[in-house]
């Protein structure tokens, strides 16, 4: 019975801070803050870097 | 009872793919090498500095909001509180591409919000890690691909000041928008011989351009159809106003003229830089609604000469019956293609059975347009205008699970009208209709109208297109009946379909609407719909409509902006209307580089 409440109460505390985790990550609009700032920036200097097959025909 | 057949068919994403290995192990080593340079070369001195100017304005926006809150009265913060934030252009900064923050709609409605951001990013992560290896070389080789990472801001513009029923609403309907793109995404990259190469998967697909509509994959459930300029070019640049101007430049250092229609300009642009995959068995294209887009599809066969291409070439003057027969063998041959080209057969009962679904998805929007052109219309704004132009052209009633939505919806709006909800709270003032093609680069502006003016738009004329149930019995009507649809295809029905369908027809749908306000866009590169621009205007004084000439560039940002669009409408409705915004904070505000 004790071993059941203290998995209860690990597997509560996890739910609590994921969902702290991922509802602060959605509130400040972290994940697109990340892909714009970060990710796109990065990438878009790799596409300019890159040869590509460019042609009219 | 049979059981109805899982879709898509898990066949096209177990389809084994042949990826280079080599080649891609070649393209890792260059990427790695351009993001060490990167690395090496960064000031990250300026780069502190850049954070910590970031983190100071944070700071210093979280005390504003934090003083504004604390200013309220005690009911001003309940309201606040329960039913959420009511100045909306807080949440853009100059010079930034995201929002600050995401708004706060009241408790009840931003618990909704963040579960359907989770749903979202859950049937994401579910549908790239069906195939993930050629979806993530995608993104190192395509630009466009990474655009679609910020389709959850694409969704926020959507659905920006919306609550209760009509947010759920809007998120049930994109949601299955998105859906079909991931998947198709993935699909995408797994037959791409530049990537996943999967020949077992290029034997079943077939590719068609962008305005041919997907009923006539119903026929073929083994098949997979792929609108092919869709996602690259054409639906990316609605969710990132910048994607498509390295494609427009490109094109446009070969000599292709500026003022040309920046959707083809757009996709050949696209494959001038090879940003197009190379895919399929065969490709369908169709007499679109203007030359450029027919030179956009000519010029795809000149790329990829071993595509086989048919050309649906049906006749402009659709309300003439007398050419109907000859659109209807026009579709024959077609389907006749796909099964040399393919080896499958045509099937009559599933192509039935989705028409079938297809009608019964039709009478909804019917429902949908019967609820609004009453005194309380409920179902307004960017999302429904979205997935009727995907329902209608795109699924076609060929995806089972698109019904579920439909109903759920219809339950919605019929609670929602008998409670009298307000689909945009405390800002129902102008019912208006939108006319001509919208900016790709604003989907969103009716979303922008309603915040900031009032004005609430009922429906936009890409919408109303054909109604009429096909039929789903008679094997020659049912052939006749899809000709009938093909040549209503999206464009085809009004820009081009002469004076009495663009002109005419937008007088009897706003009576039909009961709008007295009109959006006119203006695609300032369409050479059609510039021939009638006098005559609306003059008809539209004569019948005192407030007709609101908004000039845009459909793909490209950079001729008009999204803030000389507002400007139209802030100077129609201040000096013409003498009227005051229902949010002020969302008259001025930037957003040139915003997504």
């Amino acid at each position: 019975m004790k071993n059941v409440a203290k998995i209860g109460g690990k597997l509560a505390m996890f739910a609590f801070l994921a969902f702290v985790g991922t509802f602060t990550l959605y509130i400040t609009n972290g994940e697109n803050k990340l892909i714009y700032y970060v990710i796109r920036p990065l990438l878009n200097k790799h596409y300019d870097s890159q040869v590509r097959d460019r042609r009219i025909v | 009872m049979a059981k109805t057949p899982k879709y898509p068919n898990p066949k096209f994403f177990k389809a084994k793919d042949n990826i280079d290995w080599k080649k891609q192990w070649e393209n890792l080593k260059v990427c790695g090498g351009i993001f060490y340079d990167m690395l090496k070369e960064t000031d990250w001195e300026a780069f502190k500095n850049g954070w910590k100017n970031t983190l100071k304005m944070d700071a210093e926006r979280i005390k504003e909001e934090y003083h504004a809150f604390m200013a309220l009265d005690q009911q001003g913060k309940l309201d606040a509180i329960l039913y959420g934030e009511k100045r909306l252009g807080r949440l853009y900064a100059k010079g930034a591409m995201a929002t600050v923050r995401r708004e706060w709609r009241g408790i009840k409605d931003t618990a909704y919000d963040f579960y359907e951001w989770a749903r979202m990013w859950g049937m994401l992560l579910m549908t790239f890690s069906k195939d993930l290896i050629p979806a993530l070389n995608s993104a190192l080789h395509y630009r466009w691909m990474i655009s679609y990472f910020c389709c959850h801001g694409f969704m926020d513009k959507n659905i920006m000041g919306q609550r209760g029923r009509a947010l759920r609403m809007s998120h049930l309907l994109i949601y299955d928008i998105f859906r079909y793109v991931a998947e198709n995404l993935v699909l995408l990259s797994k037959a791409d011989r530049k990537n996943g190469n999967s020949n077992e998967l290029n034997k079943m697909l077939v590719t068609f351009d962008e305005m041919t509509m997907g009923q006539i994959m119903a026929g073929f459930p083994d098949l997979c159809g792929i609108p092919y300029q869709l996602l690259p070019v054409f639906l990316v640049s609605e969710i990132d106003q910048l994607t498509c101007v390295p494609y427009i430049d490109a094109v446009e250092s070969f000599g292709l003229p500026a003022d040309c229609c920046p959707v083809p300009s757009s996709e050949c642009g696209a494959l001038v830089i090879d940003a197009l995959p190379d895919m399929g068995s065969c490709f369908i294209s169709s007499s679109m609604p203007c030359d450029g887009s027919t030179m956009a599809s000519s010029y795809f066969a000149r790329r990829f000469p071993n595509t086989p291409v048919f050309h649906l070439c049906f006749p402009v003057r659709y309300e003439d019956e007398s050419v109907l027969q000859s659109a209807a063998e026009d579709i024959k041959a077609c389907i006749k293609f796909i099964e040399d080209k393919t080896g499958a057969k045509w099937n009559w009962d599933a192509y039935f059975t989705a028409m079938k679904r297809f009608n019964k998805e039709t009478s909804y929007e019917l429902e949908k347009w019967e609820i609004n052109k009453t005194k309380y219309p409920q179902l307004i704004g960017p999302c429904y205008e979205l997935f009727r132009k995907w329902n209608y052209e795109m699924d076609g009633g060929i995806d089972p699970r698109v019904i579920s939505t439909c109903e759920k919806v219809s339950k919605l709006i019929r609670e929602a009208y008998e409670d009298r909800d307000e689909a945009w709270v405390g800002k129902m003032k102008y019912r208006a209709i939108v006319w001509s093609c919208p900016a790709h680069y604003y989907a969103n502006f009716s979303n922008w109208a309603a915040n900031c003016w009032g004005i609430d738009v009922l429906v936009e004329m890409e919408s109303l297109n054909f109604t009429k149930p096909l039929e789903t019995e008679d094997k020659e009507e049912a052939l006749r009946d899809l000709a009938r649809l093909y040549e209503r295809m999206v464009m085809r029905r009004h820009t081009n379909g002469g004076y009495h369908n663009v002109v005419t027809e937008l007088w009897r749908q706003c009576e039909a609407w009961d709008a007295k306000l009109i959006i006119m866009y203006q695609n300032v590169a369409c050479k059609n719909m510039a021939t009638v621009q006098g005559l609306l205007d003059d008809q539209g004084r004569e019948r005192g409509y407030d007709l609101i000439w908004i000039e845009h560039d459909l793909m490209d940002p950079r001729t008009v902006s999204r803030r000389t669009m507002r400007d139209k409408v802030n100077e129609y409705m201040r000096t013409v209307k003498n009227a005051e915004p229902v949010d002020p904070s969302l008259v001025e505000f930037e957003d040139e580089v915003c997504m």
